[in-house]
């Protein structure tokens, strides 16, 4: 045997495969994987109809081949699935970045949809078809790698269910089966779906990986050319309208992002999605923090047009922020929190951060970073920007906030703010009485005169609480005359407002007791999608809140408007509150109103189906649960009379009338023997008052009668059919 | 299979070292298809119902003998004792259908039940699950023995078995008697005027006499192989006369003592070397 017909027989295929079926829906799910691709950027058009075509074309190939395939194809293909490694090989050589996947991606997907597509032009065998189906889940998985949100649901569900009836083809075609068993399909599905959920319920949810280059990518950026260095809606020459109404500041309706926040200024917020945000942990994605007050608008002392005052990262991504003197967190142990940002919308070129930023990957010429940490981009920023923050989280406990403020035992604070620093975050618009005395009467009983501790974490704690028992939340409050005290007009008018006015309540507060406070806006952490492992920020969830300063720890976020704390969801919670939402909102009455009358008349359906068709079967089988009652059941093979016999022997004053019933009903199944109404009537009653009174004097065997159960409706089908054709 | 499980664990490495929610839902989603697809059928093979709806009667050892059977779903068939090739009962996806299963009884012997093999895939055909399932047959099958070398054997007539060896029971001959139905009688034999008087189906019983037999006395040995080579020599040597028109009278010496039948076809004397036992 000579080695090339060694490598012939061992390549030999399987037996070929007919089912053209399962061979559509094998390239079916190919072809939706090459498109997900392409719908997600990872295939250009030239490449994917290239692949889609050659699919078709070597599945009708392969079908036609299937008997007799020829021995040179595979050589071939191996010679192109070579030439592709190559070809992946270079290209990932010369342009993909080290350690970032997301650069391989595109050539990986280019390599699979050409290896996918080559092998269609060699699939004779069942065998062969089963690596296609199997195959395109790599597919489908790059094409998933770059995906943040649930476009490439539709053809997930497309994959799946033409995977699925490919599946089913290939048992038609091994089981020799035609027809669907929708049945067990059915409740296949139905695991496969609540697999699905559990898994993804309790698998741990995947995160940006710190061995990886993080994302980032650019979409639209031209260089900002505005004079306050904030741009408007990704726009660089439309620089920000500070607080306006008029302006497109701010996406979905918040005014926030600008120069400075009006807290005057009624707004509404639309649900538009701004970004999606994959990150270690949820935390507030901050923006901008102002420490100026001036009775209605925060304001930023340190402009980031003023080049003096704010620092020039000029390194290219990633680029390393440095960490201002006020928040240097010495006692709390930072831990690293790694967000990308998926922008959805143009927005403002602020670059949004969980707390201490410390590199951003921004594709960038330089950053502006002013020294409250507000991080802005040389760049505007359109819809699909991708960049990425590395954080050192460094929130401490209640614990270490209450120690923190405590003198220690040398007498020495870690850490005190500067006095120019002093001045600008107790800095208040003009002194009011009102105010600064409802802050004592709020924090009163907290410490003792003279004590130099000046308990912030406590008073903090006492002003949020008692906004939440005093305040009611509302967004749908009347905008505020120009001259009119903002805070003022809060806490001693109509207590409602939303998150700026009870932000800027507290920290106005809280600066009038001493401690010094800032106002931060920029999102909530938003709606966490199990699926795609992102938070979903939507418009809406624009926010301010209070940053509060603690020697030791630096800034320290305090949402009073929702004083609760942020829960890490895992993928399992959040699926079992969006069923148990889903559910609740169910209209069960009627559900349930239509499972009993699909219940009632499936119950219908199946007593009409095992109705005895006419009264000699009745009849017969009125017998035999009389002698299934006395623990005599009818043999397979038994005539009736011979059964009657037998329960005659049980019941023997019966026996007249038994044997009567026997011959009745037996010469109307086997002699045609029409009996007249009377003798029916008569067979129909003494065969129910045989039963009722067998139930009521004996009782049987279960184990036997369960046993012998299916001889008995086996024998009573015969004589049916037999009664029903007239033999 | 195993590479199946490969891929998915890939998929979830994919997920964790690129972050993306989507490749550990697709991930997911397969490995719930293919956990789904390796058990399923677990339960499908469990489900299999298999009856044999008809069988023959006699069958010689190493022919290939057919037995109808029943199943309720899409199944594959695979005999084992005795052996066959597999079989696909195909059809429907629900429903009772009816395959022919063919077997090849290597040795004599009577068969009242044959083990089979059932396997189902259903419903993605991703894996056969199988089971042993003991299937009862509708009525007793006879393995005769293969037709072997008759050899020489002492020949001897003898009339110590009085008439009875020469009287057999026939569909013809001369009235015997009268007695109840039992099931599996023909129903020619129903004796119409004692079933009216007595109330209960009646059979007449027929017999006639035979020439005066042969008398062939047969020990099988202990070990099996030397036992299927004897009858087999005996299945020769007996054919032989019967096909002369001599009827033989088959005297074996089994266990429970002297088994003496007549035999006048070679059904009778497939049937009886089919039962016939070795001495320990």
């Amino acid at each position: 045997m000579t080695l090339w017909t060694r490598v012939v027989e061992a390549n030999r295929p399987g037996p070929a495969e007919h089912s053209v079926r399962f061979r559509i829906a094998s390239a079916l799910v190919v072809i939706i994987a090459i498109a997900a691709c392409w719908s997600q950027g990872e295939l250009g058009a030239p490449l994917a109809l290239f692949a889609i075509a050659a699919t078709i074309i070597g599945n009708a190939f392969s079908y036609w081949r299937r008997e007799r395939p020829w021995p040179l194809v595979k050589p071939i293909l191996a010679a192109c699935v070579v030439g592709g490694f190559v070809w992946f090989i270079v290209t990932v050589t010369r342009s993909a970045t080290p350690g970032d996947i997301s650069t391989v991606e595109a050539p990986l997907a280019a390599l699979f949809a050409w290896v996918l597509s080559t092998h269609s032009f060699d699939v004779p065998a069942r065998k062969d078809v089963a690596y296609s189906l199997a195959g395109s889940a790599a597919l489908m998985a790059v094409a998933a790698a770059q995906t943040v949100d649930l476009s490439l649901g539709i053809y997930v569900l497309a994959w799946v269910v033409c995977g699925l009836w490919g599946l089913v083809s290939m048992w038609q075609s091994m089981s020799g089966a035609e027809g669907v068993p929708w049945i067990t399909l059915g409740v296949a599905g139905l695991v496969v779906a609540v697999l699905t959920v559990v898994l993804v319920s309790l698998l741990p949810a995947p995160h940006v990986s710190t061995s990886l280059v993080f994302p980032s990518s650019s979409a639209g950026a031209a260089p900002v050319n505005s004079p306050s260095n904030l741009t408007d809606g990704g726009s660089a020459g439309l620089p920000a309208h500070a607080a306006s109404p008029s302006g497109k500041t701010g996406v979905g309706g918040f005014l926030g992002f600008a120069k400075s926040l009006n807290t005057g200024v009624r707004a509404s917020l639309g649900d538009q999605v701004v970004m999606r945000v994959r990150a270690t942990r949820p935390a507030f994605w901050v923006g901008q923090t102002y420490d100026t007050w001036d009775g209605q608008s925060w304001m930023q002392s340190k402009n980031p047009a003023d080049s003096r005052s704010v620092q020039t990262l000029k390194s290219g991504s990633p680029f390393d922020i440095p960490v201002a003197s006020d928040q240097q967190a010495t006692l709390s142990p930072a831990s690293t929190n790694i967000q990308t940002f998926y922008l959805a919308q143009s927005g403002p070129n602020l670059v949004f951060h969980a707390d201490n930023a410390q590199r951003v990957y921004l594709q960038s010429q330089h950053l502006l970073v002013t020294n409250d940490g507000t991080i802005v981009s040389s760049t505007s920023m359109g819809t699909g920007t991708v960049y990425t923050v590395v954080s050192a989280d460094s929130t401490a406990t209640a614990a270490q906030l209450q120690a923190a403020t405590a003198v220690g035992a040398s007498g020495i604070r870690p850490d005190i703010l500067t006095p120019d620093q002093q001045t600008r975050y107790l800095q208040l618009a003009q002194p009011d009485p009102r105010v600064a005395a409802l802050a004592r009467q709020i924090t009163a009983g907290i410490g003792t005169p003279g004590d130099p501790d000046p308990h912030t974490e406590a008073k903090v704690s006492a002003i949020e609480t008692w906004m939440s028992s005093h305040i009611h939340y509302s967004t749908d409050i009347p905008p505020l005359q120009a001259n009119q005290n903002a805070v003022d007009s809060f806490l001693f008018g109509s207590r409602i407002g939303f998150c700026e006015q009870i932000s800027t309540a507290t920290a106005v507060m809280l600066r009038s007791l001493g401690i010094p406070a800032r106002e931060a806006v920029g999102y909530v952490p938003g709606s966490y999608n199990p699926i795609t492992d992102l938070y979903q920020v939507e418009a809406k969830d624009a926010h301010a809140w209070v940053q509060v300063w603690f020697p030791g720890y630096g800034w320290q976020n305090f949402d009073p408007t929702a004083n609760v704390p942020l829960a890490n969801p895992s993928p399992g919670s959040v699926i079992a509150a969006s069923t148990g939402h889903f559910l609740g909102r169910l209209p069960w009455v009627p559900i349930g109103a239509a499972l009993v009358v699909m219940v009632g008349a499936f119950e219908l359906r199946r007593r009409h189906i095992r109705r005895p068709p006419t009264w000699a079967h009745r009849s017969a089988l009125e017998l035999e649960r009389a002698g299934a009652h006395a623990g005599i059941i009818r043999r397979g093979n038994e005539t009736l009379i011979a059964y009657c016999a037998r329960l005659a022997d049980a019941a023997p004053g019966c026996r007249p009338e038994l044997m009567t019933t026997a011959s009745v009903i037996e010469g109307f199944a086997y002699g045609g023997i029409e009996p007249s109404a009377d003798q029916m009537a008569w067979v129909s009653a003494f065969t129910r008052r045989f039963r009722v009174g067998r139930r009521s004097a004996t009782t049987g065997g279960p184990g036997e009668g369960r046993g012998q159960t299916r001889d008995t409706s086996r024998a009573s089908s015969k004589e049916a059919a037999a009664a029903s054709s007239g033999r | 299979m195993v590479g199946s499980f490969v891929a998915v664990v890939a998929l979830s490495s994919v997920a964790h070292s690129s972050g993306s929610g989507w490749v550990q839902s697709v991930g997911a989603l397969s490995a719930a298809v293919l956990a789904t697809g390796l058990v399923a059928p677990l339960f499908s093979a469990r489900r299999a119902r298999v009856s044999c709806t008809r069988s023959p009667s006699d069958t010689v050892a190493g022919r290939t003998t057919s037995l109808t059977m029943s199943a309720n779903g899409p199944i594959r068939i695979q005999p084992l004792l005795p052996l066959g090739p597999e079989v696909r009962a195909g059809g429907r996806a629900r429903g009772e259908r009816q395959v022919t299963v063919e077997v090849v009884p290597r040795r004599r012997g009577v068969l009242d039940a044959i083990v089979i093999e059932v396997a189902s895939s259903s419903p993605f055909g991703m894996v056969w699950w199988a089971r042993e399932v003991v299937v009862p047959l509708p009525r007793p099958l006879h393995v005769a023995p293969r037709t072997g070398v008759p050899g020489i054997a002492d020949e001897a007539s003898s009339d110590s078995l009085g008439d009875a060896a020469r009287r057999r029971s026939s569909i013809t001959g001369d009235p015997r008697g009268i007695r109840q139905y039992e099931p599996g009688d023909s129903k020619r034999s129903i004796h119409w005027p004692a079933t009216s008087h007595t109330g209960t189906l009646m059979v007449s019983e027929t017999d006639r006499s035979t020439d005066i037999p042969v008398v062939v006395d047969v020990t099988l040995p202990p070990d099996p192989e030397a036992a299927e080579r004897e009858a087999e020599r005996v299945m020769a040597l007996v054919s032989r006369y019967l096909s002369r028109g001599v009827p033989v009278v088959l005297c074996s010496f089994e266990p429970g003592g002297r088994t003496v039948r007549v035999v006048l076809d070679r059904i009778e004397l497939g049937r009886r070397l089919a039962r016939a036992v070795s001495v320990p």
